[in-house]
């Protein structure tokens, strides 16, 4: 088993509910209060303004006009006595709704990536399992007492096999996504282009320089007396001027690309280029190349960073050293991460400079 | 440079680093140095393999002189020399901001093995007239990760001249007979033997004509005296003087008045080319700019296409400079045809005009009036238009007192606008040649 414990709250489904339900009233009190102190404001201005319009003998008293729109509120929304909002257990369950709210999402990543090749939804799925462990872990730090919430591994290499499992995923997805990322964007375009370029190979004009000449058996009625008088407006208009000389644009580029086809078949092959994927032999080829050499080599530099300075000072250190507080904290790893990561960058950077 | 997902997997990656630091949790320091490692393992690699210098582009266009309006087909190929396969190229060819694309896209996106090519084409529609330069060509490399990107510009430029709108030449082919000519620019044709000169239209009498030519039978049938005009059979020399000052380019950049001036004498050219006129081009503001001396071949048109062409406005207007320099040139007596907007100081239009008159040549100056081309009435609210038309007004008069000090000297303004521009000068351009001046 790679875990030992997962917390049963997890999937306590009555933790979400009692959550929203505390929110949804913590709501409806802010919506309440907001509409009682302005709607309020105002009223008590009009009833002041009434006063003052009707004269000496009207009266109202500032209850009545608070009893009077709390009432009037009240038929919508209920009176906020009666909504109890109890913010302790606010805070006890937002940390149960926050890791369930990862687990949803991570599951829903997973049958983003499956189904539709989302990237994002790899990522998604990759970071709501690390998230799933690290907020327990911040809870405990700063001091709110989620003890019974921590994930524990049967083994501690389990974390690392865990970690491995996860990277694999991540990258395999990277890889196995970039045919449907990359090459459907470029087929959808091309198929656009092609319909564009079949349309205007198609294209009959449709706003005539002259109106149709018709006549109208019922003249001031018929919709053909409607639709003449509509062109003969839309004609004098600067926008049926721009209409009438467009068309007479693409009609000659229709005339014009009648022509090139004639002249080179092929024409419609370069207007709208089809991306052809790379062979599925030469991808399983290229995968089954790169992935048992990347992700070893990878691996190897990572153990060796991560583990190798413990390992060697334990070995070969002498005791103030390996007895030393330095000895023991992980930041040991980054007397070897930073200088590989400048020595990587150095290459990179000299081999874009040779380029 | 670093592509949005591996920004995302460098600060991921950090973040858990310094988590697993902060709680001493091992599997998140291992996670992180993963993430972190991923990234800086991939860079070198992938810049390693990307070679700019073996991918080789080539563009090809169907023709590099062409006409507003007209239409121009790009070919552009790519080829991958280097022995690396790449996944993704994005090529996008930079076209000039006036141009549009009418089919297909100047942006693709390219899979490239070893030794493979790919040929993409898209159909441009030029809308205004000048130089301008196609490309450069700008290439994307991407890995296949999503990690990392490469960018380079390929300077590869091609050139291509677009000269002025032929749709008014177009006209002009379909209205080649001398009938539909005049019916087209006011004019009407008749039939008469005996004079010795093509007939090409009646008009009105005016004092001065002789009687010779009255036409009884037009008359009785109009109730006015009507006169025969007669095409001199010789042809004239044309001098053209185009004013590329500022001002001329005030207004929408393809409706002011130097574009207009362009595409009326276009239309002229051709006109007077296929009647075996000599035409020449003088562009000029505070100094020429161009100089064609007036020739009649076929080559002549094509020339002053190209300087048409290359135009721009700028500086300030001075005609008396152009017509100095012209007339230095000039062996005969030429028609001169100016084509001004008068904004200039008055002094370096009289003086132009006088100089010129002085040698003998016929000057008509055709003068596209500024506030018909710079804005349209519809645009206008009341206030707007009612401030407009006083201003309207008062550039109107300081004009007519220019024009009346020119028309002294016998030469003849003619105010243009926007719809009237080619008639007008098609119009004086055969009035011109029926009185036979600047004969060759």
């Amino acid at each position: 088993m790679l875990l030992r414990r997962i917390p049963e709250t997890f999937f306590d489904i009555s933790v979400t509910v009692n959550l929203i339900v505390s929110l949804l009233k913590l709501g409806i009190f802010y919506i309440y209060e907001f509409l009682l102190l302005t709607g309020l404001g105002l009223a008590i201005l009009v009833m002041f303004a009434a006063v003052q319009i009707m004269g000496d003998g009207t009266s109202v008293s500032m209850e009545e006009v608070n009893e009077f729109y709390q009432n009037f509120i009240s038929l919508w929304l209920p009176h906020p006595a009666e909504v109890r909002f109890d913010l302790q257990q606010f805070y006890a369950n937002a940390p149960i709704f926050l890791i369930q709210f990862c687990i949803i999402i991570g599951i829903l990543g997973v049958v983003a990536f499956a189904y539709i090749g989302s990237v994002r939804g790899a990522i998604l799925s990759f970071l709501s399992i690390y998230l799933l462990i690290l907020f327990p872990m911040i809870c405990v730090r700063i001091g709110i007492p989620f003890e019974n919430l921590k994930i524990e591994y049967s083994d501690p290499l389990m974390g690392v096999l865990l970690a491995v499992i996860s990277y694999v995923g991540l990258e395999m997805s990277f890889r196995s996504s970039y045919v449907d990322e990359i090459f459907e964007k470029s087929m959808k375009r091309s198929r656009r282009i092609e319909r564009q370029v079949n349309e205007l190979l198609r294209f009959k004009e449709k706003i005539s320089e002259k109106p149709q000449m018709i006549i109208p058996r019922r003249p001031l009625l018929t919709i053909d007396a409607i639709h003449y008088l509509r062109e003969l407006i839309e004609r004098r208009t600067r926008k049926g001027k721009y209409e009438i000389g467009r068309q007479r644009v693409l009609k000659r580029a229709s005339a014009y690309l009648k022509d090139l086809q004639r002249k080179d078949p092929r024409i419609k092959i370069y207007l709208a280029p089809r991306i052809t994927p790379p062979e599925e032999r030469r991808m399983l080829l290229s995968l089954f190349k790169d992935l048992p050499l990347r992700i070893p080599l990878l691996l190897t530099i990572t153990y060796a960073i991560v583990y190798f300075p413990k390992i060697i000072i334990e070995k070969w250190g002498s005791t103030p050293l390996t007895e030393s507080v330095e000895a023991l904290i992980p930041e040991l790893t980054v007397f070897l991460l930073v200088p590989i990561v400048m020595l990587l960058l150095l290459v990179s950077k000299i081999a874009h400079r040779r380029e | 440079m670093m592509a949005p997902r591996g920004r995302a997997i460098t600060v991921l990656g950090i973040f858990l680093f310094i988590m697993g630091l902060s709680l001493s949790e091992l599997l998140f320091v291992f996670i992180g140095t993963l993430l972190i490692l991923s990234i800086a393992v991939t860079m070198p690699l992938f810049y390693y393999t990307v070679s700019f210098a073996d991918i080789i582009v080539m563009r090809i266009l169907d023709k590099d002189k062409v006409f507003a309006g007209d239409f121009v087909n790009i070919k552009v190929t790519i080829e991958n020399r280097s022995r690396y396969a790449y996944d993704l190229v994005e090529i996008r060819d930079n076209i000039p901001e006036v141009f549009e694309v009418i089919a297909g896209d100047n942006v693709a996106v390219a899979n490239l093995p070893p030794g493979a090519s790919f040929t993409y084409s898209y159909v441009l529609y030029p809308k205004m007239r000048g130089t301008y330069a196609i490309g450069p060509i700008r290439l994307v490399i991407k890995d296949r990760l999503g990690f990392f990107w490469a960018e380079r510009e390929i300077p590869s430029i091609t050139t291509i001249t677009v000269y002025p709108s032929y749709e008014e030449i177009k006209r002009l082919d379909i209205l080649s007979r001398a009938r539909f000519i005049g019916m087209e620019y006011g004019v009407h044709s008749t039939k008469q033997k005996g004079i010795g000169m093509e007939f090409l239209m009646i008009r009105e009498y005016e004092v001065g004509d002789e009687f010779r030519k009255i036409d009884w039978k037009a008359t009785a049938r109009t109730g006015k005296l009507m006169v025969k005009e007669f095409e001199s059979e010789r042809n004239v020399e044309i001098m053209i003087f185009l004013d590329s000052s500022k001002s001329m380019a005030v207004g929408p950049p393809e409706e002011n008045k130097l574009e207009y001036s362009i595409r009326a004498i276009v239309t002229l050219v051709k006109m007077a080319l296929e009647r075996k006129d000599n035409v020449g081009l003088c562009v000029f503001s505070d100094r020429v700019h161009e100089f064609i001396k007036p020739k009649s071949s076929e080559k002549q048109f094509y020339d002053i296409l190209d300087v048409l062409a290359k135009v721009s406005a700028g500086g300030r207007s001075n005609l008396a400079n152009a017509i100095e320099y012209a007339i230095s040139r000039l062996k005969r007596r030429t028609l001169f045809l100016i084509f001004t907007d008068l904004e200039a100081p008055s002094s370096f239009i009289l003086e132009g005009i006088k100089l010129a008159v002085a040698r003998g040549h016929s000057v008509v100056v055709i003068s596209p009036f500024g506030p018909w081309f710079e804005v349209s009435a519809e645009e206008l609210s009341p206030v707007e238009r009612a401030l407009a038309e006083a201003l309207l007004i008062e550039m109107w008069e300081k004009r007519r007192a220019v024009a009346r000090e020119i028309e002294k000297y016998g030469v003849a303004v003619v105010n243009v606008g926007p719809d009237d521009c080619i008639p007008a000068v098609i119009s004086e351009y055969l009035k011109m040649k029926m009185r036979g001046l600047a004969q060759v």
